[in-house]
Order: C-alpha cells, then sequence, then structure tokens
C-alpha cells in the first residue's frame, strides 16, 4: 500500500461515515462524533495527497533533465539548418550542383549531389 | 565505318549529351523520390502539446483544496492538528505548483521542438536556387553563344530545390529518429508522472472536496428547513395578533414580528446555499475535465511509443501514412480530450 492508497483508503473512509449517518439519520452527539471523523479524515486524506505530488515530483527530476537534452537536441538540429554559415555552406553546394547539372556531365552531378550531401550531414553542432 | 561516321556526327553528340542528362536526372529524381518527405505524422503528435493555461486551471483547484476545507469547516469539526496540516499543506502546495508547471513546461516544449524539426519549411532551399537561376539567366543573355536554354534553367532550378530539400530532409529524418529514440523513456516517464499527479491527487481531493460541500449542503438544507418552520409559526403568530390589533397593517405586524423569527438566519443560510450550489457546479466541472485530461494523457503516451516505433521512417511519405492510418483513433481521442478542457 502507498500513500496515495492510503489516502484512498481515508477518504473512502470518510464518505462511509457520511452515508452511515444519512442512512441511519444519526442525530445529536452521535451525528456531531460521526461528522467529526468524517471531516478530519476527510481532511487526512487531502494531506496525504500532498504528499502524493511531492513525491512524484521528486522521481521525475531525473526524467525532467533528459527530457530537457532531448528538447534541446531537437531544437539545435533545427538551428544548425537556419544557420547563416550553414546556409551559405548550402547555397554554394547547390550552386556547384546547378553548374554540374548545366555541364551535362553525369559525374560532376553525382559529385556534386554528394558535396550537397556531405554539407548537410557535416552541418556544425 | 558507319558506325564511326555516325559516332563523330552532331546527331550522335546531341544523343549523348540527351542519354548523360537522362541518366544524371535519374540518378538525382531516384535520391529524391526516396527522400520525399511528410511533416504531418510528427506534426499530428505535435499538436496534442496541451494548453498550459487549461492545466493551470486544475492545478490551482488542487493547491485551493486545503484552504477550501478549512472554509467549509463551519461546524469546527475539524481538530486543531488536522487544520494546522492543512495550512501547511497550503504552503506546500503553492511550491508544487511550480514544479507541476515545470515538468508540464518540458513536456510541451519538447513535443513542440518535434514538430518544429519535422517542420518541411525549415530550410528554403528555393532561396539559394533563386540565386543560381537568377545567375545562369543573367549568363544566358551575356554569352548567348553557350547555348543555355531557359527550359534548362527552369529544369536545373527545379531539380536544385528537390535534391536541396532531400538532403535537408534526410538530415532533419535522421535528427528526429535520433531525438525519438533517446526522449522516449523521459517522456513516458514524465506523462506518467502528470498522470499519478492528476488521477492520484487532483481528481480525487476534487472528489473529496465535492463530498464536504455536498455535507455543507445537507447541513445547510436541514437548518433551512427548520428555520422555515419557525418563520411559518411566527407569522401564523403575528398574523393572529394583528387580527386583535386592527390599528397598523397586516405587513407592518408581520415585519416587526419577523424581526426575531430567524429570518434574517434563514436569508443568510438561502445565500449560503446559493454559494455552495455554484462551488458544486464548478468543482464538478473541474472534475470533468481532470478525467478528460488524464485521458489525453494515457492517449499522447500512446501516440510517442507509436512514433517511437516508426521514428526511422515517420518523416517519409509511406511511414507518415502508415502512422496516421493506425493512430488516428488514438490521436483523435487525444484531441478531443483535451478541446474537453476548454471547458474550464
Amino acid at each position: 500500500m502507498d500513500v496515495a492508497d492510503l489516502a484512498d483508503a481515508c477518504q473512502a473512509l470518510a464518505e462511509t461515515l457520511d452515508n452511515l449517518r444519512a442512512a441511519y439519520k444519526y442525530g445529536g452527539p452521535q451525528a456531531v462524533k460521526l461528522g467529526e471523523l468524517s471531516a478530519n479524515l476527510s481532511a487526512q486524506a487531502s494531506t496525504l495527497r500532498t504528499l502524493v505530488v511531492a513525491d512524484a515530483i521528486t522521481d521525475s527530476t531525473d526524467a525532467v533533465a533528459a527530457l530537457k537534452d532531448g528538447t534541446a537536441a531537437a531544437n539545435d538540429a533545427g538551428k544548425r539548418l537556419t544557420r547563416v554559415e550553414s546556409a551559405i555552406q548550402i547555397a554554394g553546394q547547390v550552386l556547384t550542383f546547378g553548374a554540374a547539372v548545366i555541364s551535362e556531365n553525369p559525374g560532376a552531378v553525382i559529385t556534386a549531389a554528394s558535396g550537397l550531401i556531405s554539407a548537410v550531414k557535416t552541418l556544425p553542432t | 565505318m558507319a558506325y564511326n561516321a555516325f559516332k563523330g556526327s552532331r546527331a550522335a553528340k546531341q544523343l549523348a549529351r540527351q542519354a548523360s542528362r537522362f541518366a544524371a536526372v535519374a540518378v538525382i529524381a531516384g535520391f529524391v523520390s526516396a527522400c520525399a518527405v511528410d511533416p504531418s505524422a510528427v506534426q499530428s503528435f505535435s499538436a496534442l502539446a496541451p494548453n498550459q493555461g487549461k492545466l493551470d486551471v486544475l492545478t490551482q483547484a488542487y493547491a485551493d483544496v486545503p484552504v477550501n476545507l478549512l472554509q467549509l469547516d463551519v461546524l469546527h469539526r475539524l481538530s486543531s492538528d488536522r487544520k494546522k496540516a492543512l495550512t501547511d499543506d497550503e504552503v506546500t502546495r503553492k511550491a508544487q505548483l511550480a514544479a507541476i508547471d515545470g515538468i508540464h513546461t518540458v513536456l510541451v516544449n519538447y513535443m513542440k521542438a518535434l514538430g518544429a524539426l519535422a517542420n518541411d519549411t525549415l530550410v528554403q532551399t528555393s532561396t539559394d536556387t533563386a540565386t543560381l537561376t537568377k545567375g545562369l539567366t543573367a549568363l544566358q543573355k551575356a554569352e548567348p553563344a553557350l547555348g543555355i536554354t531557359s527550359a534548362q534553367i527552369t529544369a536545373v532550378g527545379d531539380l536544385s530545390t528537390l535534391l536541396g530539400d532531400a538532403v535537408t530532409s534526410f538530415y532533419r529524418e535522421q535528427q528526429l529518429s535520433d531525438v525519438i529514440g533517446r526522449a522516449n523513456a523521459p517522456f513516458q516517464q514524465l506523462v506518467a508522472t502528470e498522470q499519478q499527479i492528476i488521477s492520484r491527487a487532483v481528481l480525487p481531493d476534487l472528489r473529496n472536496l465535492l463530498d464536504r460541500t455536498k455535507d455543507l449542503q445537507e447541513v445547510v438544507n436541514g437548518l433551512q428547513l427548520d428555520g422555515e418552520e419557525q418563520v411559518s409559526e411566527a407569522k401564523a403568530r403575528e398574523a393572529a395578533r394583528a387580527k386583535r390589533h386592527q390599528s397598523a397593517s397586516e405587513a407592518e405586524q408581520i415585519d416587526i414580528a419577523l424581526r426575531g423569527s430567524g429570518a434574517a438566519d434563514l436569508a443568510a443560510l438561502f445565500l449560503l446555499k446559493g454559494t455552495i450550489g455554484s462551488d458544486s457546479t464548478r468543482i464538478n466541472q473541474q472534475i470533468e475535465a481532470a478525467k478528460d485530461y488524464s485521458a489525453a494523457l494515457d492517449n499522447i503516451a500512446k501516440a510517442h511509443t507509436a512514433l517511437y516505433a516508426a521514428r526511422e521512417n515517420v518523416l517519409s511519405k509511406a511511414g507518415a501514412k502508415s502512422f496516421l492510418e493506425q493512430e488516428s483513433k488514438v490521436l483523435n481521442e487525444a484531441y478531443t480530450a483535451l478541446q474537453a478542457l476548454n471547458k474550464l
């Protein structure tokens, strides 16, 4: 049984007491006592839920750091493509490729295409 | 002999040129078609990034539960220890809000970053190609002897754009695959953390608060019935007295009589009942929203698992189509559940 289960149990017991009080139409001191027990169990359940969230937050610290790294990697990859120097490098390769196509030399076209592919693959990190 | 004559002829050279061009275009076209991209699968997943503001409504409701429980304790049923614990909880939960927001922000930023990296307009190779075709057009005009035609320039421009887009897409796919591969475990853990916070703390605590609110409502209903009886009895007494004293109007007599009848308490109870009713409606809405959000989180986790499985091929047209077909139910359910948060 973990803290969340304990909170559930307290809350369920509080509800049961409320239902009993209503079903048997308790009055006077009995109703007051049942009301007190129910209210305090309910408050106890709420306090335990605060602990559930505290534990969840503590346990997530490593995952938060790891996912931040993943997000940074995705953003960096995008930035690398849009960086000015990268754009110039790719633009240069695009020009070389275009010139090769115009020359109608298949070997030059394939070499220029490889150059363009390499330019993208070796973008600065 | 005839062959040698043909080999040296202008027609043969033209044919050879055409064959070379065809070969080059075929190689490039083959590469380009293999790299044809479709970012729709990743972007569909990215679009599920939950709205920070809507989650704030739920987490703020969770943070307010301790103070609400204290306010509802009009019959002084809570022990002093429990009151102190609730007061401490109020402070702790305010601090927890920032941490929950932090977790949510990390999830949302990651989902949006994937969508941005998949975006096929991230790099516009067409800008580079425009420079190329502009230069070639100038060259065509300056040196007509080179024989560069407008059709060639257009073809070269189109091919360069296609190749540039393809290689950058290939790069994006590699990066996406790597990022999704590394992020799957922490992503699943953080979604599970949010799920735990919602389903094991926020949702049951709101139900707890609703139970306490209903309990007070029943108490108020009981008091109101008692009060109404007292007022009816007072009215009857004063009506009888007014008949005996005809000097003042009946209304005046009753007004005076009500002063000691508990009518003021009855009015206060009426107002309190209205407030409790309004609170119950609001809490019920928050409970429904928390359920929807929990369902959305389940589906977001499933969608990322599917994205992880398809990561090597998810930017290809075939991969994206397959992902969207297989995961349409999960994506639609997540989207619908997130839309339900807008009721808050």
